[in-house]
């Protein structure tokens, strides 16, 4: 019992509940932040219109597809003009 | 020629070998063999059970060999680890390999890195009972973030005596994290909740990735400046990677700059564990701390993952509250395989490296908060007893 005493006592003059106490509670509101943070990113971004659009991005890579026709389209021509002796 | 060949015998280490030091050197031996044979965290024991070796050779008095003697090789590349110097090296490179992903697409899971935090302060309360100064005990409540870099860190900062046996600790606990973790695991959880199937998690935009490591290191910088070298450095890393215009920078830090700082740390950390600086009755008190404080941070892991299922619509796995203990990515691993040997079919590393990475950031910022605050502690005890020593000087 005494030596339970002196731990307690030990615990008490350190300030060691009140330290690890106010340390948890300071690392949740830090990751809570961050959490808060994360979470409400993707909404920040589309507000500011900065998150990657997918029709656009989607789109774009269609370019690709429609460079193929205009090269199809002036190959075509060339060989009709070939032909044509024009 | 004989009285030369006698002093030259008088100073090998057969003749100056204690019992202490032969102990070492089997312990030394015996971490060599957990990372070669168990394959427990070899790039951390190998060079750490080397250094024990080393640093347990018996010297001579009038030679500087070793890392606490001045002049020596060994000491100028402690001084890394002795001034808090290889950590924040050591971040930089876990920043430039770490994926945040998983932690921005389901970001309540950050909250479980936080509460496996609770072994660090569980741990200071009890070391402060054990009678450690409430520096020495912050120095060793950190071994419970599991997480080796902010261990030496923080005690480097306030308890730079006890580095040795701190270190030691924290990177064996580390090592034996799929021993420690999977009992308690099964201990907080029934079948059913091991058997929960978590929600594939959302692609996560490359924006995001950028924008998270800047955001990040500026929301914890600001609130807890103490922890600005660690998560600066961790951040950083971590930008360097996701912003792909440094990919040579992001590549050295992660690959030749981490692996040259882990081996100056590992082997001069063992090199420190001297006998007679580590065969003490604080060092195995250290241990027991240590283990108590692992424990601990699983179980409030575990536990805060149960406490956020009473609100929660979808389930969470509550195993991979063990995750928020800091020790990437074993912790992780032993999820997986605790998740799998319930249900083959559940993957649950993906999730748990959310609480994972979490709790590295987690452990940085108790140690952030638990600098300052003790070693002003520890400056007005120093000043304090600098007055009673004066005082009885003076006679009065």
């Amino acid at each position: 019992m005494e030596v339970f005493s002196v731990y307690l006592q030990r615990i008490a003059d350190g300030n060691a509940v009140a330290i690890s106490l106010t340390g948890m509670i300071i690392v949740f509101c830090a990751l809570l932040f961050i959490s808060v943070f994360i979470a409400s990113l993707p909404h920040i971004l589309n507000l500011l219109n900065l998150l990657p659009d997918e029709e656009a991005v989607s789109q774009g890579g269609k370019s690709g597809a429609s460079d193929d026709h205009v090269i199809a389209a002036i190959g075509a021509v060339l060989r009709y003009r070939m032909r044509g002796g024009k | 020629m004989g009285d030369i060949l006698q002093q030259f015998l008088e100073t090998t280490g057969f003749s100056l070998m204690t019992w202490p030091n032969a102990l070492m050197i089997v312990i030394g031996m015996i971490f060599i063999a957990l990372a070669i044979v168990k394959d427990y965290e070899p790039l951390l024991l190998l060079p750490i059970g080397f250094g024990v070796i080393v640093g347990n050779i018996p010297s001579i008095d009038s030679m500087a060999l070793g890392v606490y003697d001045d002049g020596s090789v060994l000491k100028y590349i402690y001084f890394g680890v002795s001034h808090g110097v290889f950590p924040p090296l050591i971040f930089l490179g876990i920043g430039a390999m770490t994926d945040f992903s998983t932690m921005l697409s389901n970001p309540k899971l950050v909250l479980l890195g936080a509460a496996a935090q609770i072994g660090i302060f569980v741990t200071l309360i009890g070391a402060m009972a054990l009678g450690f100064d409430p520096w020495e005990a912050g120095a060793i409540g950190i071994i419970g973030g599991a997480d080796g870099p902010t261990s030496i860190f923080l005690s480097s900062k306030l308890a730079p005596d006890l580095l040795g046996p701190i270190a030691i600790a924290a990177y064996s606990y580390m090592a034996l994290v799929p021993v420690i973790q999977p009992p308690i695991m099964y201990l907080f959880t029934t079948k059913k909740e091991r058997l929960i199937r978590m929600e594939p998690p959302r692609v996560v935009s490359k924006r995001e990735k950028i924008i998270f490591p800047i955001a990040g290191f500026l929301i914890t910088a600001l609130i807890v400046p103490g922890a600005l070298a660690l998560l600066g450095m961790l951040f950083f890393g971590n930008l360097l990677k996701e912003s792909c215009v440094t990919e040579r920078l992001a590549v050295t830090a992660r690959t030749a700059m981490i692996d040259i700082v882990t081996i100056l740390l590992g082997l001069t950390v063992g090199a420190s564990t001297s006998a007679a600086h580590f065969l003490t009755s604080k060092s195995l008190l250290i241990f027991g701390l240590g283990a108590f404080s692992f424990c601990i941070a699983t179980a409030g892991g575990v536990l805060f993952a149960k406490f956020m299922n009473l609100f929660l619509k979808t389930k969470i796995n509550p195993l991979i509250g063990a995750a928020g203990v800091s020790a990437v990515p074993d912790s992780a691993r032993v999820v997986q395989m605790v998740g799998q040997k319930e249900d083959p079919g559940n993957y649950l590393l993906m999730h748990a490296m959310a609480p994972n990475v979490a709790g590295v950031i987690g452990s940085a910022i108790a140690a952030g908060i638990l600098w300052p605050v003790l070693s002003n502690m520890k400056e007005i005890a120093e000043a304090a007893e600098a007055v009673k020593v004066a005082a009885e000087a003076v006679g009065l």
